[in-house]
């Protein structure tokens, strides 16, 4: 893959176009983005009371606090554990719907709207279909799955069962998205090199290993990207929907702490401390992200 | 057998019976809680949520729309829906205009600050919103666009998604044809409206479609921007019927179900009406 | 009078080598000039230059005695067809050629005239309300003729503009350009890298190599006395043998270090002999064929043979040439007259 000059040969020049162009982006970014990120910053050093009258400069405290409290490594572990579950069952599941619907002889374009619409429906309602069906009062899936039991499974006070209806939630909504790009990452493989792949291995099986997904890579790099940042950051909507008055304790994460913490309990400065940290994580997680990308994955 | 393993090829009767249970999987649950919705509360607290559609559909589809009733006191789903065509709309609109111009700016001129902006508006796409979402509350609050819909709108508009995806394909756009539109004697202002905006249409109408669903969808931003029931969009609304289902003594499911079937119905609608376009615009985001 | 001269333009890009490096050469008024060369020898730098799509870094380029790198792009009265002929895609045919002249202020009703005008000369006229997706290769290409046309340039410029057509469509596009400019005897500069194009098109053609113009001449000059190595290799085809002077049995001009003799100058009948050879492979085209020989010392010949030559392989290849043939070049590759 080329990379393309990262801007064009020919351009204009001596115009206050550029300028008058880029201001309205660069207006809301100063105003909405850099700002109050610089606030974050700030106010992580700080204390402030719960009614907000006063604050005080704390140095590390916050961060302190932060690391040293069990619940919010507790907190950062089942959110790692979360975003993986959630990654590979919704990759998993539409990489096998995808490379089906890539094999069919007939009828492969009536499937695709059929499982592409559910890219349209939003966190907050995939949370409130989930929260229903395993609902104690009207829910199937409650039913069916204490059916014959003592009635092991609660999801509103067990945290493993509450983990179980937020990834179910998360993964059904976020399948439609990775068939998309994964089917049409299929389409692009030339059909020349399977064809030629058909002629050097009789085995479909290790055909699709050796062959099929490697060529496949860099459309799986990047959704494992898209979807950790989808079940880290906009998975809020579900947890929210499914526990509107906050989930079982140890079935929470990290962004939805620093809401709890920032809102609820008002506690400014941990919570802004808390918003650092994932932005220090998430800009690792890009550097890595670059790095990895350009040495790792066949590009065809 | 021979007739056999050619019958079994061809129609791959394995290969469907997967994908027919990968198509339920993501379809029933929507069914179930459309079908529920057409339910008195008391039928469904008894009999749990249903597989056929109940006969009180049109009932609580209009009581919803226009009863300011139940958990949504104040405004009805009508209002709701409003709110949340204008979020959708504006923040459609709003990101591909400012975008747009942007990109413009980025590939075709050759200005001083030209490479520092150029990473300004890229480390945008490294933050989402939702890690400085407390201060940005703070700086909207402080603005005093709290309860607005410009303070519902803006704020999203900051990521620069729309810009990338412009970027990308303005720099796939010959570079003859710009050269040709000078020859012609275009300069910046006259190739923007008359050549690559014109150009840009069906990319336009991609990163709408793509945006519409995007803003439609917030949840997040809309709980802490809206404390005037005026603003609460629909997938906000949720949030109340999950409040009042805990509180009451008979919650009102099928009110609820509708709504969210309100919610789901405009996205749904828009990316299947529009698959191809939607489709190549989510493709051309990733380059 | 349309004369365009190009006093020792030089074009540097950043960091890089020299793209052009001191060119000059005169285009009479009318005269249909190609730049001929290897992809990257900086023919195309030269003609975006003239257009204005590329700052000069040295030199001057002046249009019927006017200064004209100095003049904005729109405001130099040159019009380009480019490779990818470059059409607005949302616009009709009519309305990419229309184009430049509604941003001159032309009027409507003048606009359709020339239009029209232009199509006609083009045989566009049935295609005027088409957009770019909607026609041939061929019918595109015609398009970007018109738009160039309709502005009434001074000077055409031609950049690679039949390189996408197949082969048939190719030559007959040939034919039409050059009848078209000779019909409007508009100064004109093509680029190509392909000699078929430049031989039979060029009142004149310019060769160059890395930035430089090795010659400049007219077709037949260019043939018959290459100035370097470098034309004489790449003008030809097959291409001309180079020899080594040890193997000539004749002498030959001080400072002579190649011997170039074309194909089809090496023959049965040639007053002086090389030293025999063995034939390795044989092209058979038809009218003619190619033979490859190979002399002592491996040095490897071309001998181009009538159709009906009835040689195979490993028969021995004994040819003759006429001095009046051999092009001899010095330790520079410049060429030694005899």
């Amino acid at each position: 893959m080329p990379q393309p000059a990262l801007m064009k040969r020919v351009q204009f020049s001596h115009s206050p176009i550029p300028y008058l162009f880029v201001l309205p982006q660069i207006l809301i970014i100063g105003v909405f983005f850099l700002w109050p990120s610089l606030e974050a910053f700030r106010l992580s050093f700080f204390l402030e009371d719960p009614w907000g009258l006063s604050n005080q400069f704390v140095w590390f405290e916050n961060y302190i606090t932060i690391f040293e409290d069990p619940d919010y490594q507790s907190v950062f572990g089942s959110t790692v554990v979360f975003s993986v579950v959630v990654t590979f069952l919704s990759i998993g599941i539409a990489l096998l719907l995808a490379v089906k619907v890539d094999g069919l002889l007939r009828f492969s374009m009536q499937y695709r709207p059929l499982l592409t619409w559910a890219y349209a429906v939003a966190p907050a309602v995939a949370g409130l279909v989930a929260r229903f069906l395993y609902s104690p009062q009207i829910g199937p899936l409650y039913d069916w799955l204490n059916a014959g039991t003592d009635g092991w499974f609660e999801p509103r006070l067990d945290p493993m069962d509450a983990w179980l209806v937020l990834i179910s939630g998360s993964v059904w909504k976020q399948i439609s998205v990775n068939f998309i790009f994964i089917l049409a990452g299929l389409q692009a493989i030339p059909r020349t090199v399977l064809e030629a792949a058909l002629l050097d291995n009789p085995n479909g099986g290790r055909r699709f290993l050796s062959i099929t997904l490697p060529l496949l890579a860099p459309t799986l790099f990047f959704l494992l990207v898209i979807n950790i940042s989808y079940a880290v950051f906009e998975t809020f909507g579900v947890i929210d929907t499914v526990y509107p008055f906050g989930p079982p304790a140890g079935a929470e994460t990290l962004v939805y702490k620093v809401y709890v913490d920032g809102f609820k309990g008002a506690d400014l400065g941990g919570s802004s401390a808390q918003s650092v940290i994932l932005m220090v994580i998430v800009l690792a997680l890009t550097m890595i992200q670059f790095k990895y990308i350009e040495k790792r994955v066949h590009y065809t | 057998m021979n007739g056999f393993a050619y019958w079994w090829h061809r129609t791959q009767p394995v290969d469907h019976a997967i994908l027919i249970i990968g198509v339920l999987f993501l379809a029933l649950p929507i069914w179930m809680i459309f079908a529920s919705s057409g339910y008195p509360p008391e039928y469904l607290i008894q009999n749990g949520v249903q597989f056929w559609p109940g006969d009180q559909l049109i009932q609580t589809y209009d009581s919803v729309l226009h009863d300011r009733r139940g958990f949504t006191q104040q405004i009805t789903a009508t209002r709701m829906l409003m709110n949340s065509f204008i979020l959708g709309i504006g923040f459609a609109v709003g990101k591909i205009v400012v975008s747009m111009m942007a990109a413009y700016a980025i590939v075709y001129f050759r200005f001083p600050l030209a490479s520092l902006l150029f990473w300004l508006i890229f480390s945008t796409l490294l933050l989402p919103l939702e890690v400085r979402i407390i201060p940005s509350y703070k700086v909207v609050a402080d603005l005093g666009l709290l309860n607005s819909y410009t303070g519902l709108i803006v704020p999203l508009i900051a990521s620069a998604t729309g810009t990338f995806f412009f970027r990308q394909f303005f720099r796939s756009v010959p570079e003859e044809i710009l050269e040709a539109a000078r020859l012609d004697g275009a300069g910046p202002w006259k190739f923007f409206i008359d050549i690559l905006v014109p150009i840009s249409k069906t990319m336009i109408a991609a990163l709408f479609i793509i945006m519409f669903v995007v803003g439609w969808n917030q949840y997040l931003w809309p709980l802490l921007m809206t404390t005037n029931d005026d603003y609460v969009t629909i997938v906000y609304g949720i949030k109340s019927v999950m409040q009042n289902i805990d509180e009451s003594r008979i919650p009102e499911y099928n009110r609820g179900f509708a709504l969210a079937i309100l919610a789901l119905l405009p996205p749904i609608g828009v990316v299947l009406i529009f698959q191809k376009m939607f489709i190549k615009g989510l493709l051309e985001s990733d380059k | 009078m349309a004369r365009l001269e190009l006093t020792n333009i030089s074009k540097v890009f950043a960091g890089q080598t020299r793209a052009v490096d001191r060119v000059s050469l005169t285009v009479e008024d009318g005269e249909f000039v190609a730049l001929l060369g290897p992809s990257g020898c900086g023919k195309s730098t030269l003609l975006r230059m003239i257009a204005g799509l590329e700052t000069l870094t040295e030199g001057q380029v002046d249009l019927a005695g006017m200064r004209l790198d100095t003049v904005p792009p729109s405001k130099r009265d040159v019009a380009m067809v480019f490779q990818n002929y470059a059409l607005y895609p949302h616009m009709t045919a009519f309305g990419n050629m229309a184009y430049a002249l509604k941003n001159r202020g032309v009027t409507r009703d003048a606009i359709r005239v020339r239009v029209e005008q232009a199509a006609q000369l083009l045989q566009l006229t049935e295609l005027l309300d088409r957009k770019p997706s909607q026609l041939s290769g061929g019918q595109r290409q015609r398009v970007a003729m018109g738009r160039a046309l309709v502005r009434e340039p001074q000077v055409f410029l031609f950049d690679e503009p039949l390189s996408n057509l197949d082969a048939a469509l190719r030559g007959q596009m040939r034919v039409e350009i050059r009848q078209l400019q000779r019909t409007l005897r508009i100064t004109s500069v093509f680029v190509t890298h392909d000699q078929i194009e430049a031989m039979t098109m060029a009142d004149r053609l310019a060769v160059m190599n890395q930035g430089r113009l090795e010659q400049f001449g007219t077709p037949l000059e260019i043939y018959h006395r290459p100035a370097t190595q470098f034309v004489a290799s790449f003008i030809g085809s097959p291409p001309m043998n180079f020899l080594s002077p040890s193997l000539l049995p004749i002498p030959l001009p001080e400072g002579t270090v190649t011997v170039g003799i074309r194909p089809e100058h090496l023959t049965a009948e040639g007053a002086h002999r090389l030293p025999a050879g063995h034939c390795l492979l044989i092209e058979e085209l038809g009218s003619e064929a190619i033979v490859h020989g190979q002399l002592p010392d491996n040095q490897m010949i071309l001998v181009r043979v009538a159709g009906d030559h009835r040689r195979v392989i490993g028969d021995s290849v004994d040819v003759g040439f006429d001095v009046h043939h051999l092009h001899c070049f010095d330790a520079q590759g410049l060429r030694v007259e005899q």
